[in-house]
């Protein structure tokens, strides 16, 4: 079962199943900053708004907006 | 040897650029402003201090595209990667694209004193990366000396598939893990269970929006509390020396503004100095992004607005910490329309005397009008001008630190000189003339302003400034060096003619001089940092725009407000368009789909 960003929850570890169509340009921002197949992310939290989310890639605290990250599938580790 | 200083932002560049140079330039840059680079000498050799970068890979942001620029220079011999001891994962990723660059790197680590619980094997790190490794810039000279090999690229084995770049980068990060899994070795550190608990409750759902309120709430108090009462009392004691210099009451005027922005301004450098270095401005981002999403503005934007009700010259001042070139000039346009604090001196006087009951409502609706007009400012020129390329938010968190007090007074203090200079140029002129064309005399006892006042006065009729009301008129025109003197210049004027209120039509009338002077250029001092931070043409768009905004909307209320027929007339005549043009777009949208 995979999950879109929307449907993450505070506390998930997952994993990116695949970048859907992210645009290109965004995609290398997202490899640059860690969020790849290759690593297990954890959600942190959600904003009060509830954008942007808060991930965990390797230790380092990232924060992506959901509406942009709409494309993106994970699934639970 | 040239040798280019490359790193993440923020990874100690510039500081080691001063230590090694003895340069004291560029120290006290903001985060992610520089687009420049600059150059010293260090022993025999010359290095560049870059502004940072994560990748090599393009990006929007202008500063990095400089890097960029300057990193292919044919005239640089080396590249000394700066790197972040606290992050060296993330860091090694630009190690790893440098690497294929075909030139000598040398890796130097910094904060190493802030990573405590961290060790780092620097030896098997230049082993396996083939370049020297250095903790300290001790041995640099030495290695700069020697003769320095070009490095292996990291993937020995690139990805064949051209087209799958992501795979490429994909590979990269994970040999860049593996390395690091090799080299380094670490436990969790003070520093991160403290952000992560502060985090719990400074980013909480609930609590998160409150909190943030009540630091924008203390920062607000200690500019415009603190700072505006230094700036009343030195404007006070200046009004007592004014009088008395005749043709030079503008340059004395103008030198007292100047020095009665000290307080304010250092103060908002100071704090906001703070804001960044603790790790808190990244939260606002992540706290306000959605609500300043609206107006296609980052949610750090909001800072700059809200130390606009203070006062305008250190919002626009405040806007350096966006990093985008177009959203500081949108928040650059939008600032002058958060009423300041000298404006509300204005009010008061007014509401007093036109509004003896809920006079509290009509400054509230003032300060309601000015927001308006700010997001509609927004939202026109994010859909015109100012169009901005999509930039996503991918923005990293940083852990929480104690600001270092030494560095941040520093930093503010080369800030306030620098704003103190090049404002102090133009305030001080513009000052000057205003205050020779309200001193010298013409024929019999009428200033050059008051001529001009009298002059221009129909343009002012609809909204309804009578001819006999000139002194307003004249208000406007003091009102353009600063908000604080109009109330002066209208009760010296005023004191031999009368009083205020029988010179306005009514509450009507009043508050539609108001409006104006809400709206229409918020002063000179304003105007001259607008210049000094984006350019002239960016200034005169925004006292052109404002002023027009200012007539448009004070003309129509008062036209309104005086004529209910004439009212009834284009609000309905508003309706009838608004109906057509739906139905327009309705019926454009049904011949598309038909055709």
């Amino acid at each position: 079962m995979y999950l879109k960003t929307a449907e993450l929850k505070a506390g998930d570890v997952v994993r990116l199943n695949s970048f859907g169509k992210t645009d290109k340009a965004y995609r290398k921002q997202l490899v640059a900053f860690g969020v790849t197949p290759s690593f297990h992310v954890r959600v942190v939290r959600f904003a009060p708004l509830g954008s942007p989310v808060q991930l965990d890639v390797g230790g380092a605290s990232i924060m992506l907006r959901t509406e942009e990250a709409a494309e993106l599938l994970w699934e639970r580790v | 040897m040239r040798c280019a200083l490359v790193g993440n932002p923020n990874s100690g560049k510039t500081t080691l650029f001063n230590t090694l140079t003895g340069a004291t330039a560029r120290v006290g840059n903001w985060s992610g402003v520089t687009v420049e680079s600059s150059e010293a000498s260090f022993a025999t050799h010359t290095l560049i201090d870059l502004p940072g970068l994560y990748s090599l890979v393009e990006s929007q942001r202008l500063d990095e595209k400089a890097a960029r620029e300057a990193l292919n220079q044919t005239s640089i011999d080396c590249y000394i990667n700066v790197i972040d001891a606290t992050q060296l994962e993330r860091q090694l990723y630009l190690t790893s694209e440098l690497l294929e660059q075909k030139r000598p790197v040398i890796i130097l680590l910094t904060k190493l004193d802030a990573a405590s619980g961290i060790q780092i094997d620097t030896k098997q790190l230049s082993e396996a990366l083939h370049c020297p490794v250095l903790s300290s810039t001790d041995e640099l000279e030495e290695v700069l000396a020697s003769k320095l090999k070009q490095p292996k690229p990291l993937l020995l084995s690139p990805v064949e598939d051209e087209d799958e770049e992501l795979a490429l980068l994909d590979a990269r990060y994970r040999a860049v893990h593996e390395l690091v899994l090799a080299v380094e070795s670490r436990v969790t550190r003070k520093q991160e269970t403290m952000t992560n608990r502060l985090d719990k409750v400074l980013l909480h759902r609930f609590f998160a929006l409150p909190l943030f309120m009540l630091v924008m709430y203390a920062l607000f108090f200690i500019v415009v509390g603190v700072g505006g009462a230094c700036q009343d009392s030195i404007m006070q004691l200046a009004e007592l020396v004014l009088p008395r210099m005749g043709y030079f009451k503008g340059l004395g005027m103008g030198l007292a503004t100047i020095v009665s922005f000290i307080p304010v301004m250092g103060l908002m450098f100071f704090l906001l100095a703070c804001l960044e270095a603790s790790g808190y401005m990244a939260r606002v981002a992540f706290v306000m992004d959605r609500l300043m999403r609206f107006l296609g503005l980052p949610g750090k934007a909001f800072v700059p607005l809200m130390v606009g009700f203070g006062c305008n010259v250190p919002a626009v001042m405040a806007t350096r910490t966006l990093e985008s070139k177009q959203d500081r000039l949108l928040t650059i346009l939008m600032s002058p329309f958060m009423s300041c604090s000298a404006r509300l001196t204005i009010y008061t006087v007014f509401v007093t005397a036109f509004f003896p009951s809920g006079g509290h409502n009509v400054v509230f609706s003032l300060y309601m009008v000015g927001i308006l007009m700010a997001i509609l400012t927004g939202l026109l020129l994010r859909r015109t001008l100012l169009k901005a390329p999509p930039s996503p938010l991918l923005l990293e968190l940083p852990l929480y630190q104690w600001p270092n007090i030494k560095t941040i007074g520093k930093q503010t203090y080369y800030k306030l000189k620098a704003f103190l200079w090049r404002a102090g140029r133009f305030i001080v002129p513009i000052c000057l003339l205003l205050g020779l064309a309200s001193s010298i005399k013409l024929s019999g006892s009428s200033s050059i302003l008051e001529v001009v006042a009298k002059g221009i006065q129909p343009l002012f009729s609809p909204m309804g400034i009578s001819e006999e009301n000139w002194p307003a008129v004249v208000g406007l025109f003091s009102g353009i060096f600063a908000k604080e003197v109009v109330v002066g210049t209208l009760n010296s004027l005023y004191v031999d003619m009368g009083s205020l209120s029988q010179f306005f039509d009514g509450a009507v009338g009043a508050y539609a001089y108001l409006l104006f002077i809400l709206l229409y250029i918020p002063c000179a001092s304003t105007m001259a940092v607008v210049r000094m931070e984006a350019n002239r043409k960016v200034m005169w768009f925004s006292i052109v725009w404002s002023t027009m905004l200012a007539y448009g909307v004070s003309v129509l209320f008062y036209q309104l407000a005086t004529r209910p027929g004439l009212a009834s007339v284009l609000v309905a005549l508003g309706l009838l368009v608004a109906l057509m043009l739906q139905s327009g777009l309705r019926g454009g949208k049904y011949a598309l789909r038909t055709s």
